[in-house]
């Protein structure tokens, strides 16, 4: 359902419900809209092409609920029970972000919180997004973005070699004499926890690494340079980083236990 | 040099064999490097070579304290037809260091306040690290600061590296310790301009006993140099066997 939402997805890209209900039906008719659809989060109450309010499944089952509920409210217009409600209905922009649209749900009065949204095209259009599906989408986006921070040297970002290569010169602060190709070169080691071989250059480190100085730590002690790279991998739903030790020429020399960097979902 | 003749009372006459005099000389030891690297370890494989059943760890943590530790080991050198018995006095102070935040015991910075006035004359200093830990190594540089003070102009410096025996997991490597030589001299002659001693660098394993007698050599040549006993001009270190 939320496989194509990115971090920049709005309302209008969630399933959403357009029932409209005219406030002068009867509340035996509701009852029945909503026996006949179950997952039909509430209903838009409309006066011709305004929108007059909402009456959502939570709200109209706890009403008919009630001593006397069904007497009550099952034989007069669902007018009469909107007008019990005290909120008004949430109406938001259907290029909304999701995100936003989230923060606003939840800076509701606390006993409206879980009521739908209700979404508006351009054209003047109301729709009604559930709120759970609103927060199901916000987590889905989240795990998403979180994602997509954890490079790894197969999925990094979208550098070029070379100017993965002079983030690399500039960090290390290498001055002109330095070989671009030595950043090119491909090393390889095996992850001593999945037994994974594993195979990266200076330039794939770069890109793994969106902040260098988690990724890259430069040794200078007793008149040499020696550099340490995070080699990170993904082993399933973990993510592993193998600490490789290299020298001032960029040479491989060793590498240390792997470690877990990352579970997620 | 004045010679003595040690008289076999059971030879007979005219077969009296004339016996170098042997000169003892005391020499003081101050292995330095970070805690784990085998500092104490190194002093009792150079006292018994290696153990007859191979090394044994718990003999070191028996002999492990907070505090400064003290060693002998004795050794003898034969040198422009003299023979010297070298008495090399271990001072081996802990690796942990103040800047660690180390607070299970007393610290290096520590331990050498309270025995600042009996360390005199250090004559070799044992820059040690761990092949296997490429931050022992680079540390040394901050330990070489911390020793400075305790030096003289002809103390010797060793970087010794341990654990030979694991090669495999090598992170300091033969260029490494080509630079690290010529860092500590260099660093040594800007801390103390008059400096005139030797930097040399030797790799052993406690474990298995590999250049512990090329380094009780080293170490009482050093000292010999350091006393003025032999001209500073002769070679006294040996070089990096990689």
């Amino acid at each position: 359902m939320f496989e194509d939402l990115t971090i920049d997805s709005m309302l209008c890209d969630l399933p959403a419900h357009d029932r409209q209900v005219a406030g002068t039906m009867l509340g035996r008719d509701v009852l029945s809209v909503f026996e006949r659809d179950i997952h039909l989060p509430g209903v838009l109450v409309m006066d011709g092409a305004r929108l007059v309010g909402i009456v959502s499944r939570e709200t109209f089952f706890e009403r008919t609920g009630r001593v006397f509920g069904p007497e009550v409210f099952l034989s007069r217009p669902i007018a009469t029970m909107l007008e019990t409600i005290p909120y008004a209905p949430l109406v938001l922009p259907d290029t909304t972000l999701i995100t936003l649209a989230t923060q606003q749900v939840l800076q509701r009065d606390r006993a409206a919180i879980y009521q739908p949204v209700v979404s508006e095209t351009a054209q003047g259009e109301f729709r009604l997004i559930s709120a759970l599906i609103l927060f199901m989408a916000q987590s889905h986006q989240l795990t998403a973005l979180h994602r997509q921070r954890m490079f790894t040297v197969d999925a990094g970002q979208a550098l070029s070699d070379d100017e993965a290569a002079r983030q690399f010169v500039a960090f290390a602060r290498l001055n002109g004499g330095f070989d671009l190709a030595r950043c090119f070169v491909r090393h390889s080691t095996r992850c001593d926890h999945c037994g994974q071989a594993i195979s990266y250059s200076v330039v794939d480190i770069v890109r793994a690494y969106p902040q260098l100085i988690k990724g890259i730590t430069l040794e200078e002690a007793m008149g040499t340079r020696s550099y340490r790279f995070y080699v990170r991998h993904q082993c399933g739903n973990e993510i592993w980083e193998v600490p490789v030790q290299h020298d001032a020429n960029l040479e491989y020399r060793s590498q240390r236990p792997a470690r877990l960097v990352e579970t997620y979902a | 040099m004045m010679q003595t003749w040690n008289i076999v009372h059971n030879a007979p006459p005219g077969l009296w064999k004339p016996m170098p005099e042997v000169i003892k000389v005391t020499g003081v030891v101050l292995p330095v490097g970070n805690g784990a690297v085998g500092k104490t370890s190194l002093a009792l494989t150079l006292q018994q070579n290696i153990l007859p059943n191979g090394w044994d760890d718990s003999l070191a943590r028996l002999k492990k304290t907070k505090n400064l530790e003290f060693e002998f080991v004795s050794d003898q050198i034969e040198l422009n037809g003299n023979c010297y018995n070298v008495v090399q006095q271990f001072l081996i102070p802990p690796g942990q260091r103040k800047i660690e935040g180390n607070a299970s015991g007393r610290t290096y910075e520590d331990v050498i306040a309270i025995f600042r006035f009996h360390i005199r004359k250090v004559d070799v200093v044992l820059l040690s690290y761990m092949i296997t830990r490429l931050e022992s190594f680079s540390d040394l540089e901050s330990w070489i600061h911390q020793v400075v003070d305790l030096c003289n102009e002809n103390t010797d410096f060793i970087l010794v590296g341990t654990h030979l025996d694991l090669e495999e997991q090598r992170e300091v490597h033969p260029a490494n310790i080509n630079s690290g030589k010529e860092y500590v001299e260099k660093i040594l002659r800007s801390l103390r301009p008059t400096w005139r001693g030797q930097c040399a660098a030797l790799e052993v394993s406690n474990h298995n006993g590999v250049n512990i007698a090329a380094l009780r050599q080293l170490i009482s040549r050093s000292i010999l140099r350091a006393r003025g006993i032999v001209a500073p001009s002769q070679p006294t270190c040996f070089d990096c066997p990689n």
